[in-house]
């Protein structure tokens, strides 16, 4: 990605006449005109001025600094975790390529707002494609629970440790599927927040042996890897049409929705209204995949960089240009629910190399106060 | 015996000289053609050509062969003047020359008279004996050395290359000028609201007419453009003072565009219509380097632009960058009356900006390409910008 331009080559006869050098030249011109024009991106991206746009209304940041030495390529996709606590103290970067997710340590000063790069990072295969899930501990500790594949998730011991190769600091985390289990073994995975608590939901919804689909849910806070306890069966009419893995949660209402994609390309969202609910209703991702769900229990929604809040008839509720900030979770500040959001950007500062500078920003809005962000 | 042999070669080798100059380039240079004739030998004309090539007013003497009329072949050749000898040097009298001085256009005698005197020694005739006809025709040559054509234009035109000095068109609206025909001159015009008009003007006889033309100037021009070869843009001209200043407005835009790239392994190929939430309305001032009659007419003009977000929940000024300036230098080259093709290179600036954001922007475009970015905290730098398009002349 760092010189994607068009090349050209023109070649040039020793006994070219006058004219044909003209020619020629012009040529050249022409085609070094076009080769300087093709390198050329808009100094404009909608991610993050629609970002920007928002961040004007959610106020001052909680959390930022800048980080230097930094090797990304700006068009990455970089996520910055914080632990749930005001302000964070500790927090993960998780930087998204189109095969692997990268966990990089970063220790910050929230008084200089500068932050240190750990070049020890650790790699994992994205085996969940465009979806993730990661989740602080909910309590406010240092430690913290994402998913790598669809087989497997990493307990981080502390945020704050370095990583190292000798996985002391990232316990394996198995996912429910057993070995024999139907393809894809997880249809969907994701967390939500228990209202007015320290808790988090995790929902997983997959085979776990052979075709036996089934929905397990636990409540987590940290301080240990979460558990996920066996509920129940769980009835899918379109199981055979599912291919792709995506977004699982249970909301407070007790409503269950799974987003994932089918495999004639498309995708769906289901919905059960409860595990023992045989027919879950089948609706279309109009405002795109579901990519996470609030306490209150209204989900979120993502299409094109615009982040739609939809109740749990996923009808629309109002939408914002979220962009570059993400969505991470919520936190019970003791009196509310709290949303965070984080923007990590990147801009490389060493021609012909990709190394640059890292921004990260936190944001907070009381989740009773999303829709302001749409006014 | 050999002092008549010196007299002839010396007037061989003048008349050769002389009446090769005017082949050689002066075309327009004055002539004057010379007949000399009677019972005199060859070094009296010798002698004749002579004393009239030292005229500093004359650039050439040309001789007239035998039995041409001297008034008609200086017409012919575009001669100022025909002088028409007759000489005698009879044995024990005095010698006499009859000349005449002659209007090539008209055959009007302008002077004439005789010189006698004893028969002229080879030197006298060198040295003396032509004085008077010499002067007299110098006196004769403003009588014809120019003609007068017409020049009619706009009163207030102005006139170069016909002249010495630019001439101005009087109220009249023409202007009789002294030209000597006939004659093929380059000439140009201005007139105050007025395209420049130029030409070639072949005056071939007296008074013939020059009419220029007058076309009042257009002041809108329409520009549909191509910023980066990639994304069209559409802006108006309103040109002033005289044509060389001009003020635009308009609209840039990344809502549809090309976006070329390599394709490279791993790496997913972006489509190659691009679309962005994004357009810039703004305006600028310019001005050209060059009059518009010029082949290629190079010109410079500042802008400054809104940025405007079309997204859905952030419409407005885009909150990174809400404005922004760049500065073109181009050249425009006429390929028809009213449509003019035009490049530009020049270079963005954006000042009030989040500089950190505008460099993240470019979308992993390539640190490594012949460009220039540059920013601070609350700038953005980019370059080379370019464009090109056509400008239409309303």
């Amino acid at each position: 990605m760092n010189n994607r331009c068009l090349r050209f080559r023109v070649s040039w006869g020793s006994t070219a006449r006058t004219s044909v050098a003209s020619r020629l030249g012009c040529a050249a011109l022409a085609a070094a005109a076009l080769a300087l024009a093709s390198c050329w991106h808009p100094a404009f991206d909608p991610a993050i001025s629609g970002s920007e746009a928002v961040i004007r209304k959610l106020g001052a940041p909680i959390l930022w600094f800048s980080v230097e030495d930094v090797r990304a390529e700006e068009s990455d996709e970089l996520f910055f975790l914080p632990n749930a606590v005001y302000p964070p103290t500790v927090g993960l970067l998780l930087h998204f390529e189109a095969q692997r997710i990268i966990l990089s340590a970063i220790e910050f000063n929230s008084i200089t707002h500068t932050g240190l790069y750990s070049s020890n990072s650790r790699e994992f295969p994205r085996g969940l494609g465009e979806q993730f899930t990661v989740l602080p501990a909910p309590a406010g500790g240092s430690d913290a629970f994402f998913v790598t594949g669809i087989l497997e998730g990493r307990y981080v011991h502390s945020m704050a440790s370095p990583l190292d190769t000798s996985d002391t600091n990232l316990e394996i985390v198995n996912l429910p599927s057993l070995p024999g289990a139907a393809w894809p073994p997880t249809f969907g995975i994701g967390t939500v927040a228990k209202p007015l608590d320290t808790m988090a939901r995790l929902t997983w919804i997959g085979y776990e042996s052979g075709t036996l689909l089934r929905f397990y849910t636990d409540l987590w806070n940290g301080g240990s890897a979460p558990g996920l306890g066996p509920v129940s069966d769980i009835q899918l009419p379109d199981e055979e049409l599912i291919s792709i893995p995506g977004k699982a949660v249970e909301l407070e209402s007790g409503h269950i929705f799974l987003s994932c994609g089918l495999i004639d390309g498309s995708r769906a969202i289901y919905r059960w209204n409860g595990s023992s609910d045989p027919a879950p209703i089948r609706f279309s991702e109009i405002h795109g995949p579901l990519t996470g769900a609030l306490s209150d229990s209204r989900l979120l929604a993502e299409k094109d960089g615009v982040l739609t809040v939809l109740d749990n008839n996923l009808k629309r509720l109002f939408s914002f240009p979220s962009g570059r900030l993400r969505f991470v979770h919520e936190r019970w500040d003791g009196t509310r629910m709290i949303s965070v959001f984080s923007r990590a950007v990147f801009v490389r500062t060493e021609s012909g190399d990709d190394i640059g500078r890292l921004k990260v920003e936190v944001y907070e809005i009381p989740t009773a106060d999303l829709h302001k962000l749409a006014d | 015996m050999k002092k008549d042999r010196f007299l002839r070669a010396a007037a061989a080798a003048a008349i050769l000289v002389l009446s090769a100059v005017p082949a050689l380039g002066d075309e327009e240079g004055i002539r004057i053609l010379v007949r000399s004739a009677g019972a005199v030998g060859d070094a009296w004309s010798a002698s004749l050509v002579s004393a009239l090539a030292g005229s500093a007013l004359l650039d050439s003497v040309i001789p007239c062969p035998p039995g041409r009329d001297p008034a008609e072949l200086a017409a012919r050749l575009s001669c100022a003047l025909a002088v028409d000898v007759e000489s005698e040097a009879p044995a024990g009298k005095d010698a006499a020359s009859r000349w005449r001085i002659l209007d090539p256009l008209t055959y009007e005698a302008l002077a004439s008279g005789t010189i006698t005197g004893p028969s002229p020694t080879a030197r006298e005739l060198a040295e003396y004996w032509w004085i008077p006809l010499v002067e007299a025709a110098e006196a004769a040559l403003p009588k014809v050395k120019k003609t007068l054509v017409r020049v009619s234009a706009a009163p207030g035109t102005t006139v170069t290359g016909l002249s010495e000095e630019p001439m101005v068109i009087p109220e009249e609206g023409f202007l009789d000028l002294p030209l000597r025909v006939p004659v093929t001159r380059p000439w140009r015009a201005v007139s105050k609201g007025a395209y420049p008009e130029s030409g070639y003007f072949a005056a071939l006889e007296q008074g013939q007419n020059l009419e220029i033309p007058r076309r009042p100037l257009r002041l809108w021009t329409v520009e549909a453009g191509l910023t980066m070869l990639s994304f069209p843009e559409i802006w108006a001209h309103r040109n002033f003072g005289e044509d060389v200043y001009f003020i635009r407005f308009g609209m840039a835009q990344y809502l549809f565009g090309l976006y070329l790239v390599d394709e490279e392994y791993g790496e997913e190929t972006p489509p190659a219509i691009l679309s962005l939430p994004l357009v810039m309305p703004g305006a600028g001032f310019g001005m050209y380097f060059l009059p518009s009659d010029a082949y290629v007419r190079p010109y410079g003009y500042a802008s400054a632009f809104a940025r405007i977000l079309l997204l859905s929940g952030a419409f407005g000024f885009d909150t990174v960058a809400p404005i922004g300036t760049n500065a073109y230098l181009g050249a425009e080259w006429r390929a028809f009356p009213r449509t003019a093709v035009f490049f530009e290179i020049g270079a963005a600036f954006y000042p009030f900006c989040d500089g950190f954001l505008m460099a993240a922007s470019r979308g992993g475009q390539g640190n490594d390409g012949p460009y220039i970015n540059l920013f601070g905290s609350r700038w953005f730098f980019e370059a080379p910008m370019i464009r090109f398009g056509t400008r239409f002349t309303l």
